[in-house]
């Protein structure tokens, strides 16, 4: 049963590269080729895909550098320090609260925020501009460290890294330059923010994104605050064109938002709770 | 600009049902959107005050068209059929200026003429450069030294427990929701 299943993935693996139809198995049809595409690392797999919290920080790293190589951070320290100390608050309440947690504003009109792996959180000027208050940017900070905790971003550079390499070889790679693995999990430059995680992953770092403000002592309400504020800019303005590439529609996000909470976060509005939003200059 | 634009909603709004102290309000004028057209994403009530209890002014089908015109934690304040009142956030969905009726298109152009903004709500118009593109990220180059520069910004934990502590941020304990097992309207 185990060496069945063990099988069974390079075949699909093989299918998606192209490689010649005589190592395919009959079997693999496009559909568990595309099921295979869709899913999140198998579990089978994950053992052999073993990568540590190292590992992880130093990809988060190398994928915020590119990013900062396209959109540095804001030349202000004080604002810097500031969403520094809203953002490790917040990840106190997570699940992993000892990453070193790392937060900063780029200097981008885009309308988005990212998150590498390890704890490395970026918002852009755009984004920040538009919020109205503290809890509004806990909401936002709240969604990208909930990706990190859930370790969204290493599963989709892990899962890119096994379909480009197949199972041996990466078994190889991971016993031998762990800095040559890193490389290959970043990939090139900062395309890991390009991509689009699955859908479910978004509703998910929604959810939690909501209760990890709520934890920290603010209104939870701050995100969907902002999503509304997204879904009031016209969509073809190109300051949300990535937003809307990477992320399912601000409109069905609220949606999922009251299908998963309802009336549930009643009595958790704290109005008078936080500080001020720090001033872009 | 940016003063006139943060006022200019309460100026526009009718007053709130209960008029709170005026100090609350101004600490609120700043997460205060511009008038921005709305629809109820379910069936909903239109309530006096935002809180569960108040009384119910009317009720709103799903799809509802509404002119937000302030927010309050989980409410928003909303005009609906020429009654002013509070429904729930996450009840409402905000779309850019379009199709919507003469009472938003009003709200918006006054907006627009005031504010010189382009009607898009809430994200300040700016100039020069643009959205990221994918081309952009995948063409990115390491800058080591914007790392540093991370690092010497930096907090650590017990800092950010005195912020918390001086600007009432009292911990919770709160578990996350299942996912839904759907969401109530299917996706258009």
């Amino acid at each position: 049963m185990h060496r069945a299943r063990h099988c069974l993935a390079p075949a699909a693996l093989a299918l998606v590269l192209a490689v010649p139809a005589a190592l395919v198995a009959p079997a693999a049809s496009a559909q568990s080729v595309r099921d295979l595409l869709q899913q999140r690392v198998p579990e089978a797999l994950r053992p052999a895909l073993a990568l540590t919290v190292e590992d992880e920080i130093r990809a988060g790293q190398a994928a915020a550098a590119n990013l900062l190589g396209v959109a540095p951070l804001v030349a202000d320290e004080g604002l810097q320090r500031y969403v520094n100390t809203v953002g490790r608050w917040i990840a106190m309440g997570s699940e992993r609260p000892d990453l070193p947690w790392r937060f900063g504003v780029v200097d981008s009109a885009d309308v988005n925020a990212f998150a590498a792996p390890g704890g490395y959180v970026l918002i852009t000027r755009g984004l920040y501009a538009s919020l109205g208050d503290e809890a509004e940017l806990a909401g936002v900070l709240g969604h990208e460290i909930a990706h990190v905790v859930e370790r969204h971003h290493l599963d989709l550079m892990r899962k890119s890294l096994l379909l480009e390499m197949g199972v041996q070889s990466l078994q190889k790679q991971l016993e031998g330059d762990r800095e040559a693995l890193v490389r290959r999990l970043v990939g090139t430059g900062a395309e890991i923010f390009a991509r689009r995680l699955d859908q479910g992953a978004e509703f998910q770092a929604d959810r939690h994104g909501m209760v990890l403000a709520a934890r920290a002592g603010y209104s939870p309400f701050g995100l969907p605050a902002v999503l509304q504020k997204i879904a009031s800019v016209d969509r073809t303005d190109d300051r949300v064109t990535l937003l809307y590439r990477t992320h399912p529609a601000p409109d069905e996000r609220l949606r999922q938002l009251e299908a998963a909470f309802g009336a549930g976060l009643d009595g958790l509005d704290r109005p008078d709770a936080g500080g001020k939003l720090h001033p872009l200059k | 600009m940016l003063v006139v634009a943060l006022l200019l909603p309460l100026a526009l709004a009718p007053r709130p049902a209960q008029a709170q102290a005026q100090s609350q309000a101004q600490a609120q004028a700043k997460s205060q959107p511009s008038p921005t057209p709305g629809t109820t994403t379910r069936d909903t009530e239109l309530k006096a005050r935002p809180v569960v209890d108040a009384p119910t002014l009317a009720r709103l089908p799903a799809k509802s068209a509404v002119t937000i015109v302030e927010r309050r934690g989980g409410w928003l304040g909303v005009v609906s059929g020429g009654k002013r009142g509070w429904v729930r956030l996450l009840h409402v969905s905000s779309r850019p200026v379009g199709a919507s009726g003469p009472t938003v298109r009003e709200l918006e152009t006054a907006a627009r003429v005031a504010t010189g903004r382009a009607g898009s709500g809430n994200v300040a118009v700016t100039t020069g450069i643009r959205g990221l593109t994918p081309e952009q990220l995948r063409s990115a180059q390491a800058d080591p030294s914007a790392l540093d520069a991370l690092e010497r910004t930096a907090v650590e934990p017990a800092q950010a427990s005195a912020y918390a502590a001086a600007h009432r941020l009292a911990r919770r304990p709160l578990p996350y929701p299942p996912a839904p097992r759907e969401a109530r309207d299917a996706p258009r």
